[in-house]
């Protein structure tokens, strides 16, 4: 063969081969490669071949296609393209290069800075129009083609074309094509990926040849001349597909002033850009919440945005299977279910706040009055107390200036909420603050700590009311602030006293509930008063995830109320946030609101969809469909089985989320958001100072996701509601919103954040209320003004409204642990994570990739389990596997382990990766059950037994 | 500078491999025989294994496997004239580090010697 010739021919295979994996494979290919102009020249090839691995992939390659009819192999494949390329499956063949430099499913690595040199010297670019990475094997596969037909038409020197082989390609090849036959299901696949690698390595032979002028192998010729007369039958086109013409520069780097939005905490960060990738984040300095600081998961936050697992394109279930669809397609049959079900039988999840003005208004023009957030299995209990009996469901402490501070099953540690608090507290203590942490396990704050009271789960109310009780008996509480400015305080006197029941809740009565002893509680309650008002008591969700655990919130921040220590240096601080311009301009139209005014569930004191009972909702014909937004509602509110059965009973469900999980993967229709990185929203904030803090989109949306004010857009415009969510950028929303603040749009983009009110001290003096003033925001209010012993609501709704402790079995017995099950299980949360949002980031899998339980030596010991062996944990409902911990930093007859973990999909769940296994506690709840007060499922009560397997 | 370990059954190549890496400064140990290049990583510290694939008594793979187990943090090069992708998986999988194509070619084998050595750990376990 003439050297053009053969360089013709190997264009021809490389265009071939970059057709078959930039995308499904097209009906169009599948009918001509089973025409007999294609099959019989490749059946030719195979007879005289001696090349047995290229033989041997045609042979799969077209006997796939001969198996069945054009149709039912192209959708054989589309499934199979969803989950080995879009990450539907479990255990995708990732196309990257960047996969492969490091093993790592990440994308967006050095790899792709190389390419882009590469396109840029030989006057390319990766097609905007071609929505997948610059590293995609169906790039470089194109590029060697192009290098091949420059050679042929030209005569150029091949020495790039065989360096951009060597350096790239040939460094992957194996590995992905071992990746792939591995991953995949289907005969065409597998022999796509034998032929891929033998073709490449005879390339790599070929380029041997020709950088020493020796003939190429005969064998390889016969090849190149067959399969190129083949794929010519398939007319396949002139045209590139993922690569254009013309040089583009990088752009140059940048930072971008933005807030993390891993979790809840929102430090402020700032962003490494190089030509729209991300190199890295780091604290923004002086910004409030984070003072510069960012923990692990902030710190590795672009690696969520760069995690392989990362949905690409939209996905429609069929035949139990996904396949990819375009947004046109999964909008419309989303829309078409939503106006087919009747509003108020459809539930909205929502997982996350971004920008959730908009969604909201959304469901709320759409009509149903199902709306939940991940409020009621996160801390609903704490926030139904504190929001209602002062201004604000957390209090965050000001361990700034703290003497004493008292934390009940909080780990400040490792929850954060904001790494400036972080910092403060590890300061106080370093300067000789008292910290006691109250937890049945010693967590790294009770590590740090004073003390650690090693509690009985489920028990901080008892504790708690007896401290109030020394507090009001021993006469140590502040008489001016309970006087001015408290209600209800002779009603809570008298349950103190036992004036009511005849139990008085004194320590001694404590002590035989939560196993602290009398004198401790004693003690610790006379310490706070003499530290006080330079002191603080808070909780979160160490004692709301337990069960019937609103009273036990309002008897431990009864304490603060007693000793008047709210927004006192050193107490709890009342928050106070400068509250946002409407997103609509004032000549905006603004949606209706057509939720009707009924209620899903109905408990004591809250009521609407409780997602613990979402199986019996179904099942009573109450929800018929599902929205969920950034939620993982199967893994996260309740017992996991129930949830699981409730979303396949309905008739429709969609998610719209950044990676397939638990939840995404029952779903039919599945709506690839972005990430915050790649959005973005105004927040007014608070922490310790007030302030307005940005998230500024760092890149351009990935793939083909779209920003979560896009997807409800498009929704609305569909429910016939689009002239009222008609901004035409984020700009137009965000300026609206900045409308009343003392700095533009502009401006904050250079700073990332602006402080609008100082820290100020007893600022509800100034106030004349314990709710901040009109023009600032709060998450709560109380009705009275003044800090309330008495629940405003529960008093409405006549139910008990004072703080108490309630057994976690009063209104579930079934929860009461036995002889049977005489454990309580619980999880925790880790640094390294949030919630179950965070098990595709390999970096954060990395520090933290499996939960093993911990267990009381003592414990332990009697059931003859050594530490890491395997064991089985069994509730009255189900059983799960484990590894054992065994500690001593755990209280006698108390299991905890992670939270988050037992994904089906991410790293848990791709057997590429078995190093990184858990499981979800959620597993063994009992279905169907939430505190009848506040809804929050027992997610930290459940009684278990635990033996070696 | 490192302590190599290449096993070939062919001679020359493992002569060619020790004289392109000695002039970059490492020590090579070279080795014809499967249970010798054994019985050394067992005893002796190796930073890096410069293996082939296709060998007389056992596949570099089962070599390769032996070695791990004496020294996990070592790094792996699979040397072949042409994996298959069976072979490849169950490289991948004992954690081989990279693949160098036979005829071995200077500047590759010197630039993917100086990459694998570089690089802070192992490149991650996959199992394929």
């Amino acid at each position: 063969m003439d050297i053009k010739v053969k360089n013709l021919a190997r264009a021809k295979i490389y265009q071939f081969l970059s057709t078959l994996y930039r995308d499904e494979i097209p009906l169009w290919l599948i009918k001509k490669m089973g025409e007999s102009s294609f099959l019989d020249q490749i059946k030719k090839l195979q007879e005289r071949c001696t090349i047995q691995d290229f033989c041997s992939g045609l042979g799969r390659m077209c006997g796939s296609i001969e198996s069945s009819s054009a149709e039912n192999v192209f959708n054989e494949l589309r499934y199979e393209y969803a989950d080995l390329f879009l990450n539907a499956g479990n255990n995708p063949a990732f196309p990257y290069e960047s996969c492969y430099s490091t093993r790592d499913p990440l994308v967006m690595q050095e790899p792709v800075v190389k390419i882009r040199e590469v396109l840029n010297k030989a006057g390319l670019h990766k097609n905007k129009e071609y929505l997948d990475l610059d590293d995609h094997i169906a790039v470089e596969l194109e590029l060697m083609r192009y290098f091949a037909e420059q050679a042929s038409c030209n005569d150029i020197s091949q020495e790039a074309e065989f360096e951009f082989l060597r350096n790239h390609l040939m460094g992957w090849v194996v590995e992905f094509s071992a990746v792939l036959t591995s991953a995949t299901r289907t005969a065409f696949y597998r022999g796509l990926a034998e032929i891929t690698m033998s073709f490449l390595f005879h390339e790599r032979m070929f380029s041997f040849a020709m950088l020493s002028q020796q003939a190429t192998d005969e064998a390889y010729e016969f090849i190149l001349e067959q399969m190129s007369s083949a794929i010519a039958a398939l007319e396949l086109g002139e045209e590139y597909t993922t690569l254009a013409e013309g040089a583009v520069a990088p752009e140059k780097a940048k930072s971008v002033k933005s807030h993390c939005f891993i979790c809840l905490g929102l430090c402020g960060q700032e962003l490494r850009v190089k030509d729209n990738i991300i190199t890295g984040c780091k604290g923004l300095p002086g910004d409030p919440k984070g003072a510069g600081r960012l923990c692990i998961k902030g710190g590795n936050a672009h690696n969520n945005t760069y995690s392989a697992y990362r949905l690409k394109s939209p996905l429609i279930k069929e035949n139990g299977r996904f396949r990819k669809a375009s947004w046109e397609e999964a909008l419309d049959l989303t829309v078409k279910n939503l106006k087919r079900i009747n509003p108020s039988e459809v539930g909205f999840h929502r997982g996350n706040d971004f920008n959730s003005w908009c969604h909201e208004a959304v469901m709320s023009a759409y009509g149903t009055p199902n709306k939940v957030t991940h409020r009621q299995m996160c801390d609903n209990p704490a926030r139904m107390a504190n929001e209602k009996n002062f201004s604000d469901k957390r209090p965050w402490i000001d361990y700034e200036n703290s003497e004493f501070i008292m934390l009940f099953g909080m780990n400040e540690l490792a929850t954060s909420a904001g790494q400036r608090k972080v910092a403060d507290l590890k300061k106080a203590v370093k300067r000789g603050c008292k910290l006691v942490v109250i937890d049945p396990r010693c967590s790294e704050t009770a590590e740090i700590a004073s003390e650690w009271i090693a509690i009985k789960p489920g028990t901080d109310g008892a504790m708690a009311m007896a401290m109030c009780y020394v507090l009001v008996k021993e006469d140590l509480y502040d008489k001016e602030f309970v006087e001015k400015w408290t209600y209800g305080f002779e009603a809570f006197k008298k349950r103190l006293m036992g004036e009511e029941d005849g139990i008085i809740r004194s320590p001694e009565w404590a002590a035989e509930i939560c196993g602290i002893s009398a004198g401790t509680i004693t003690r610790l309650a006379q310490e706070f008063a003499i530290a006080a008002p330079a002191v603080g008591t808070n909780s979160w969700t160490g004692v709301s995830q337990g069960a019937n655990t609103l009273h036990a919130t309002q008897a431990l921040m009864a304490m603060n109320g007693l000793m008047g220590t709210f927004d006192a240096p050193g107490g709890p601080a009342l928050v106070r946030k400068k509250k946002l311009a409407s997103a609509w301009s004032d000549d905006q139209p603004k949606p209706p609101n057509n939720e009707p005014k009924t209620k899903l569930d109905k408990g004591h004191l809250w009521s609407g969809w409780i997602p613990g009972y979402f199986e019996k909702d179904v099942d009573e014909g109450k929800l018929k469909a599902m929205l969920c937004y950034f939620g993982n509602p199967v893994m996260s509110s309740g017992s996991e089985p129930s949830i699981k059965r409730a979303i396949e009973k309905l008739e429709f469900s969609c998610s719209i989320d950044c990676y397939m999980s638990n939840t995404t993967e029952l779903c039919d229709v599945v709506l690839p958001d972005c990430t915050y990185l790649e959005q973005s929203r105004v927040v007014a904030d608070w922490m310790y100072d007030s302030f307005i803090s940005l998230f500024q989109r760092a890149i351009e949306p990935m793939y083909d996701s779209k920003s979560v004010v896009s997807i409800f857009q498009e929704i609305a415009k569909r429910l016939g509601y689009g002239e009222f969510f008609n901004w035409k950028n984020e700009d137009e929303f965000l300026e609206n919103q900045l409308r009343n603040q003392p700095i533009t749009l502009e401006e904050l983009r250079k700073v990332g954040y602006h402080i609008t009110d100082k820290q100020e001290f007893y600022k509800y003096k100034e106030w004349g209320s314990m709710n901040p003033p009109a023009g600032y925001g709060s998450s709560g209010n109380t009705t009275t003004g003044k800090y309330n012993f008495i629940n405003p609501l529960a008093e409405k709704n006549g139910v008990d409204g004072l703080p108490d402790y309630k057994t976690p079995w009063e209104d579930w017995p079934e929860l009461e642990p036995d002889d049977d099950h005489p454990m309580v299980l619980g999880f925790f949360r880790v640094l390294e994570h949030e919630h179950t949002s965070t098990f595709w980031n390999v970096s954060l899998m990395k520090a933290c990739g499996s939960n093993p339980v911990w267990i009381n030596y003592v414990d332990a010991k009697k059931l003859g389990i050594a530490d890491g062996d395997a064991v089985k944990i069994s509730s009255p409902w189900n059983s799960v596997e484990a590894t054992a911990k065994v500690t001593w930093g755990i209280r006698q007859g108390v299991l905890a382990t992670a939270g988050g973990f037992g994904h089906k999909y991410g790293l848990e769940g791709d057997p590429k990766y078995p190093q990184y296994k858990g499981f979800n506690t959620n597993m063994l709840l009992r279905p169907n059950t939430a505190c009848k007060w506040t809804a929050t499922p027992p997610l930290k009560y459940i009684k278990t037994r635990i033996e070696k397997i | 500078m490192a302590e190599i370990l290449s096993l070939d059954d062919v001679q020359d190549a493992t002569i060619l491999i020790g004289k392109i890496l000695s002039k970059k400064g490492h020590t090579v140990h070279s080795f014809t025989d499967e249970d010798e290049a054994i019985a050394y990583a067992r005893k002796n510290k190796i930073d890096l294994a410069i293996l082939d694939i296709k060998l007389e008594k056992m596949s570099g793979i089962e070599v390769l496997g032996f070695l791990k187990e004496a020294q996990p943090a070592m790094k792996t090069i699979m040397l072949t004239g042409y994996p298959t992708v069976e072979t490849a998986r169950e490289a991948i999988s004992l954690g081989a580090d990279e693949y160098c194509v036979k005829p071995i070619d200077r500047d590759e084998l010197e630039e993917k010697v100086e990459k694998v050595l570089k690089s802070r750990g192992n490149k991650s376990a996959m199992s394929v």
